[in-house]
């Protein structure tokens, strides 16, 4: 064998070993999504860390992060997936991975609620020119981060930006509508008790709740007339004054908890039927 | 020339059965240490099962059952150390772990009742802290301490002395403290605030009710006599239930600062090199 | 920096691998929101007498009073619910002396630091710490008992 021939061994053999090891970290790849495709994410998780184990040039670091950081998110572990979300983000290497991967943990923090933190990962992501053209994006993840907060007229004029007909503004809109004014509902308890439950329509409790105002009232105001200043006092401070601040207490719970079912049939539409991308 | 290329064309028609090789016992045992040193203890003993038994050693072995105490699976634990062979390296450490296990998942009576006559001193140290747990009687004070380095001497007699002397408050003082002025069980319990407020609010309707009886307002007076006798035996009855309270505090707080020191101290058995 | 950053997140990681000590699943995320008012148990849960006119008058006064007075208990379950409870798991008599005690203790102004809490924030203090029994499940002070 002459040497030039030695080497021509030497190095097809070297790439040859080379296509073998890229070989099973591909099929060890494989593997693991495809348990992650089957929804076995637990599994799924082994397997990507079994390839980041012996994946020494790091060729599949970035994305077994990211599949990694999805597992644990469709497991509701959302502060792990943050985490190797994170760690897919700095080990990835152009700009939409990374683009990508902060909507993804916006996406989190928008299912754990956790508003402050989306609203100002979205802010970064607008004020960065990096991402000028993906500004729709940007704002269909802040309207349904207002959503997830519970602020529907925020969400409208988020989704608005988008387009006016988008489905989602319409929906934001129609839910902000039917929400019932906490703030008129305690006003008119407090010109009139019982009036802001009439108002959310649960008439029985602000019969009651102006009935024993009325009792309570009268005899405070009785007893004051007739110079009784002390059972006047005490009638007026432990009963009157505690039944109309109950009225007050009831009129704002009643329209939370209204508004509170109205976003929870909106939030229920869009969890069972809303057809487009959800966090 | 040819046969070189032959070789090489050999090699690369022969495709190895590639998923398979990070799956070899050897890469799947290198990967299940891994996931051991970075506490995925789950993973590492679902890894170490598949291995064959071939290649399981002494060291998985003893591994298994670690991982699973670990994790507060005592049970699993247990089951796993009592299987370690006669034979193994780990055989000893994972006697004394076994007895841990038992005094970690708080089956303190197994535990007194399996090393009973062990003279062992490391055993011996496990039966001593399991008496500190249970309402058994204690042994001697010295003999206790005994079983015990020197480091550990001072806390451990604190600990035996509790046990034996607890600081518990009698509900039967309480109940008659109470009886006799309202209130004072309840600050011999140490509530302050309860024990004043129970004494005005049944001094008060002791007063209103001798007040509306003398102004010859008897309904009032029965009504303010039956609300005073309520709020009167039910400060009674409050203060014995307050003992009980007072007293399962104390056991409480005594069981978490123990679990406290002696996880810190590895329960006085010694460490192994899985664990840091 | 990223270096630092890595090492860091790695740490976490190592710090969080206890939430896998157990194999888990997908779940369903729920979007929607949860109460945070209490809701009344009007129901008759006893065959037990003393229970059911103790209940009666309960569900009479959460009618006509409690619901129309607002929130005033600081104590979970309020003291019109121990009261029932304590009749339902004990007798009419005792649960009378267990809720005039809990009615000394609310009166009580100084009570912060004495009891543990629930996730709203209430004091947490359910009648079967003061039925006389054997066994007690004390929970520290402020710890978080349960959640509601």
């Amino acid at each position: 064998m002459t040497l030039l021939n030695k080497y021509l061994l030497i190095l097809l053999l070297y790439a040859g070993n080379i296509s073998f090891s890229q070989d099973y970290l591909e099929e060890q790849f494989d593997l693991a999504k495809k348990l992650y495709d089957e929804e076995n994410y637990f599994d799924a998780i082994t397997e990507f860390k079994r390839l980041q184990f012996f994946d020494t040039s790091n060729v599949y670091l970035s994305v077994s992060d990211e599949l990694i950081a999805q597992a644990y998110k469709n497991g509701g572990k959302f502060n792990e997936a943050i985490q190797y979300f994170t760690l897919a983000e700095i080990n990835s290497k152009n700009s939409d991975d990374i683009f990508r991967i902060k909507i993804e943990i916006v996406r989190i923090n928008i299912l754990k609620r956790t508003t402050g933190n989306a609203l100002r990962l979205l802010d970064d992501l607008i004020k960065d020119e990096r991402w000028s053209n993906k500004k729709d994006e940007i704002n269909y993840w802040c309207g349904w981060t207002y959503i997830f907060a519970d602020e529907w007229d925020k969400a409208t004029e988020e989704f608005s930006k988008i387009s006016p007909d988008h489905e989602l503004t319409l929906l934001c809109e129609k839910t902000n509508n039917k929400k019932y004014s906490v703030a008129f509902a305690k006003i008119a308890s407090i010109i009139l008790p019982g009036a802001g439950q009439f108002y959310t329509g649960n008439y029985i409790n602000g019969l009651l709740s102006l009935g024993w105002c009325a009792l309570w009232g009268y005899i405070s105001v009785n007893a004051l007339i007739e110079e009784r200043v002390f059972d006047g006092l005490v009638v007026a401070n432990f009963l009157w004054f505690r039944f109309y601040r109950g009225n007050l207490e009831n009129a704002e719970k009643f329209a939370v908890e209204k508004n509170l079912q109205i976003s929870n049939e909106s939030l229920d539409y869009l969890q069972h039927n809303y057809k487009g991308t959800r966090p | 020339m040819k046969i070189i290329f032959l070789f090489i064309l050999f090699s690369f028609t022969i495709k190895p059965q590639t998923s398979n090789l990070l799956h070899t016992p050897a890469n799947t045992r290198k990967f299940a240490d891994h996931l051991f040193s970075g506490k995925d203890y789950l993973r590492s003993v679902f890894e170490y099962g598949k291995l064959p038994e071939y290649e399981k050693n002494d060291t998985i072995e003893f591994k298994i059952p670690l991982a699973y105490q670990l994790m507060g699976k005592y049970d699993l634990a247990l089951e796993k150390f009592l299987s370690v062979n006669k034979e193994s390296v780990y055989y000893d450490q994972s006697v004394k772990e076994y007895y841990k296990t038992l005094l970690q998942a708080g089956r303190y009576n197994e535990l007194q009742s399996k090393l009973a006559n062990n003279d062992v001193k490391d055993f011996q140290r496990l039966l001593y802290l399991s008496y500190l747990f249970t309402s058994n009687e204690l042994p001697a004070e010295q003999n206790f301490l005994e079983a015990f380095p020197l480091s550990g001497k001072e806390s451990l007699l604190s600990f035996f002395s509790e046990k034996k002397n607890p600081p518990y408050k009698s509900s039967l003082l309480s109940g008659l403290f109470s009886a006799i002025i309202p209130g004072s069980g309840k600050i011999y319990l140490g509530e302050i605030g309860d024990g004043i407020t129970a004494f005005i609010a049944t001094s008060l309707f002791a007063f209103l009710s001798y007040d509306n009886f003398r102004a010859n307002h008897d309904f009032r007076g029965w009504l303010f006599s039956g609300l005073g006798f309520f709020f009167y035996t039910g400060n009674i009855y409050g203060s014995v239930a307050a003992a009980q309270i007072y007293n399962a505090k104390v056991d409480y707080e005594y069981k978490e600062k123990l679990n406290e020191y002696l996880q810190n101290k590895n329960y006085f058995v010694p460490g192994n090199d899985f664990v840091k | 920096m990223k270096f630092i950053f890595t090492i860091i997140f790695i740490h976490t990681l190592l710090l969080n691998a206890q939430t896998d000590w157990e194999k888990w699943g997908k779940v369903e995320i729920d979007y929607t929101l949860a109460g945070s008012y209490q809701h009344r148990n009007y129901s008759f849960d006893s065959d037990n007498t003393g229970s059911f006119f103790v209940k009666s008058f309960v569900n009479a006064y959460w009618f006509f009073v409690s619901d129309l007075d607002g929130d005033n208990c600081p104590f979970r379950p309020s003291c019109s619910s121990f009261l029932a409870d304590a009749v339902q798991e004990t007798n009419i008599f005792q649960g009378t002396l267990m809720f005039f005690d809990r009615f000394t203790r609310d009166i009580n102004i100084f009570k912060k630091g004495k009891y543990p809490r629930v996730s709203s924030g209430y004091y947490y203090d359910p009648p079967s710490l003061y039925t006389l029994s054997e066994k007690i499940h004390y929970k520290p002070v402020n710890e978080i008992a349960i959640s509601e």
